[in-house]
């Protein structure tokens, strides 16, 4: 995702569909020009809907073992990307390759194989599991419907997924209810594990949880992906968690990404004041280290039904100018450490102070 | 009590304090503790009996001084800030201790007196700012009812007093805002109103219970300004609540680390995060991922989980999960200053040749 893509033809990114010696060559998932807009909820009487831009217009992509955070205030529309690609809501405009298939136009039966293999975790486990299930019907049920495993193996399967992410055999045997929140969590890794998928949507998954047990999950969520290879897109708003689990990192402000890089690079050395505004908000677990009270960035997040023009975050932004105003900046190359083709080392941003032309 | 419209809210609240103080009892005070919390044990009523949530809770607030209270969900910090405001649910009940507030023990007060003190001097701001603002009444409706409440003074004073305030806050275009129903605003203005309402009567002390776990993180930093904007023109005490160990360390001047119902150590903010001396707290410390960590750390994670009956267990509550635990910390564990003003409850903590790598090793 060097530049912002206008997408007409919906083009596999890499040309033709995947042959398997291209299998290595190929990301797992590719996003291309995603938008999703909602109609206003209560316009005034008589005044014409306007409407939420959520997510505006986003490219980048996934490679298979790889953590893709996405990180971005509330609204932003980060959550809305991962129900998008889980297939839980459709796009407005664009669309998201796997694997080079178009995953909104496709037959219902490929499209039932291919969503094994994205599965989604969430914030709030306890409303993803049925209360009235034993943890075992709840992780055999998508293994029998989708064939993954018949009655003989299932149970020896449900052993294995529950070793797996550490809880014990007896699990099984309990309701949801009989768990704390990380085991809850645990559950639900199992859950989204047990249909071998490629990729799994990690939507805030440790948000909700003590400190303690966030370790717990983000430590067992890398061990998980060293042995199986799995692809995590992980969303989350706490900027420590994200760093830590991720290899590269897209942060998101008002619907759009406005950079993106290696995890390292977007965080010691942020190029879009908004980056640099959010980092410096964090308060560092070192009282000998102060923030910076000077770089708390200054108001709120305007209105995602009507849109600046320009810049979307210069109205908060300590270098804007007349140009910040007028035009909207695209992603442009910031630094990068080597060609790999792939574009995984690659840091960009979208603000044209950071590029050097203002 | 005349009010002076150009003049600034700190000026104003700092005249009103000193008026109603009388000066020289300020005066003589100003060292002085503004809260101690003596011995307490708070005991909830459950289906399944009678359990103490908190137990031997000591701790003070000096003048002027922001105390952070962290802890993980359950460990009993909120109920605690709740027994200190009168607010603990009908089945909760502080049995044992003493609350001194300002010298007068709260819990020996009657339901009026304790109504003079609260949302006076003593005051408390809570995470969810739209749970704790009336939805039926404006902003400025709310905010000079509770000026009005403690203060003899016209409703067109107290509406300005509240404008100017609700200024102070950050808040753009105040005059309109005081017109708003809470639901008009963001998150973030609805706390700033929070805010305002508790600092209103100029407080002595004001306990700010997550104040900003449900906001952004621009936000919060943003809101934590406006917090210690305050608190430096008014002199008043902070007692702030939060399970972030980031927002402790940039802005209390003590800590107290809670767990299980339990303090379980004690000391100036520097002290606390440069030689935690609890197993619990130099493990969530380690805990915390930051962004400026190494790519290969690996974050350091408690086995277990916090135990449920925790009122049954006879000695140490952190046990279980602790690295070091031996025979001997299955006896009560005594609090006891290790350093100057460090307090531990954990009988192996001064044996730190032992005990500062392992941890943190994960």
């Amino acid at each position: 995702m060097t530049e912002k893509q206008e997408v007409k033809g919906q083009e596999p990114p890499e040309g033709k569909p995947a042959s398997q010696s291209k299998e290595k060559q190929q990301p797992l998932l590719s996003v291309r020009g995603l938008r999703r807009l909602y109609k206003e909820e209560s316009p005034k009487l008589f005044a014409r809907p306007g409407y939420v831009h959520a997510v505006d217009g986003i490219d980048f992509d996934i490679w298979p073992g790889e953590t893709f955070g996405l990180v971005g205030e509330s609204g932003c529309g980060k959550s809305t990307t991962g129900r998008l690609i889980a297939g839980i809501e459709e796009p407005t405009e664009g669309t998201v390759f796997y694997r080079g298939k178009d995953l909104y136009r496709m037959s219902r039966e490929e499209k039932k194989s291919i969503r094994t293999q994205i599965q989604m975790i969430f914030q709030d486990s306890y409303a993803s599991l049925n209360p009235r299930k034993r943890i075992y019907d709840i992780l055999s049920e998508p293994m029998l419907y989708h064939k993954i495993a018949d009655r003989e193996h299932v149970a020896a399967r449900i052993d294995e997924l529950l070793e797996m992410v550490g809880l014990p055999e007896n699990a099984k045997r309990r309701y949801p209810n009989e768990f704390s929140g990380g085991q809850r969590q645990r559950i639900a890794i199992a859950k989204a594990l047990s249909l071998n998928p490629s990729l799994i949507i990690c939507d805030e998954p440790v948000s909700a949880l003590d400190m303690s047990i966030q370790a717990q999950i983000l430590n067992l969520m890398k061990d998980l992906q060293d042995e199986l290879g799995v692809s995590y897109l992980f969303i989350a708003h706490g900027l420590g968690a994200v760093h830590y689990i991720s290899h590269r990192i897209s942060v998101m402000y008002l619907g759009k990404i406005v950079e993106t890089g290696p995890g390292r690079g977007v965080f010691s050395h942020p190029a879009h004041p908004y980056t640099k505004a959010l980092i410096s908000a964090v308060p560092i677990a070192d009282p000998s280290k102060p923030n910076d009270p000077n770089a708390i960035p200054s108001g709120e997040v305007p209105s995602a039904v009507n849109l600046p023009q320009g810049c979307r975050f210069a109205s908060r932004c300590p270098f804007a100018e007349d140009k910040c105003r007028q035009t909207e900046p695209e992603l442009k190359l910031i630094a990068s450490a080597g060609q790999d083709g792939k574009g995984l080392t690659e840091h960009l941003a979208a603000c044209f102070y950071a590029a050097g032309e203002l | 009590m005349r009010v002076n419209g150009t003049k600034s809210v700190k000026h104003v609240l700092t005249v009103i304090r000193g008026q109603r103080n009388g000066g020289s009892r300020r005066g003589v005070a100003m060292d002085d503790r503004i809260l101690d919390v003596q011995d307490l044990r708070v005991v909830f009523q459950t289906d399944f009996g009678k359990r103490t949530v908190t137990d031997d809770i000591s701790f003070h607030v000096d003048r002027n001084e922001m105390l952070g209270v962290v802890g993980e969900s359950g460990c009993g910090k909120s109920v605690t800030s709740m027994a200190v405001m009168g607010l603990l649910p009908k089945n909760g009940n502080a049995e044992k201790g003493r609350i001194i507030f300002e010298g007068r023990d709260l819990l020996k007060l009657k339901p009026r007196e304790l109504d003079q003190i609260r949302g006076k001097d003593l005051t408390m701001v809570f995470q969810d700012a739209l749970a704790g603002l009336n939805p039926v009444f404006t902003v400025g409706n709310q905010l000079t009812e509770q000026i009005r409440a403690h203060e003899h003074i016209s409703r067109a004073e107290a509406e300005k007093r509240g404008t100017e305030i609700l200024g102070r806050m950050g808040i753009p275009d105040p005059a309109q805002a005081m017109k708003k129903y809470p639901h008009e605003m963001s998150g973030g203005m609805r706390q700033r109103v929070m805010i305002a309402m508790a600092l209103a009567c100029g407080p002595e002390l004001m306990i700010a219970d997550e104040p900003t776990t449900a906001l952004d993180v621009t936000i919060q930093a943003q809101i934590m300004q406006v917090i210690r904007k305050a608190r430096q023109e008014l002199h008043m005490s902070v007692l702030l609540i939060t399970h972030d160990i980031g927002l402790v360390a940039q802005n209390a001047d003590r800590v107290m680390v809670m767990y299980a119902g339990q303090i379980i150590e004690e000391a100036p903010v520097r002290a606390l995060f440069s030689r935690p001396m609890h197993p619990y707290t130099q493990a969530l410390l380690a805990a915390a991922p930051g962004i400026d960590d190494s790519e290969d750390r690996r974050l350091a994670s408690i086995r277990g989980t916090v135990p449920q009956q925790y009122d049954e267990i006879r000695g140490c509550r952190f046990r279980d999960r602790c690295p070091y635990a031996t025979e001997a910390c299955g006896e009560p564990q005594a609090f006891r200053e290790l350093d100057a003003q460090h307090f531990v409850r954990c009988w192996r903590a001064g044996d730190t040749t032992v005990m500062s790598d392992r941890v943190t090793a994960g």
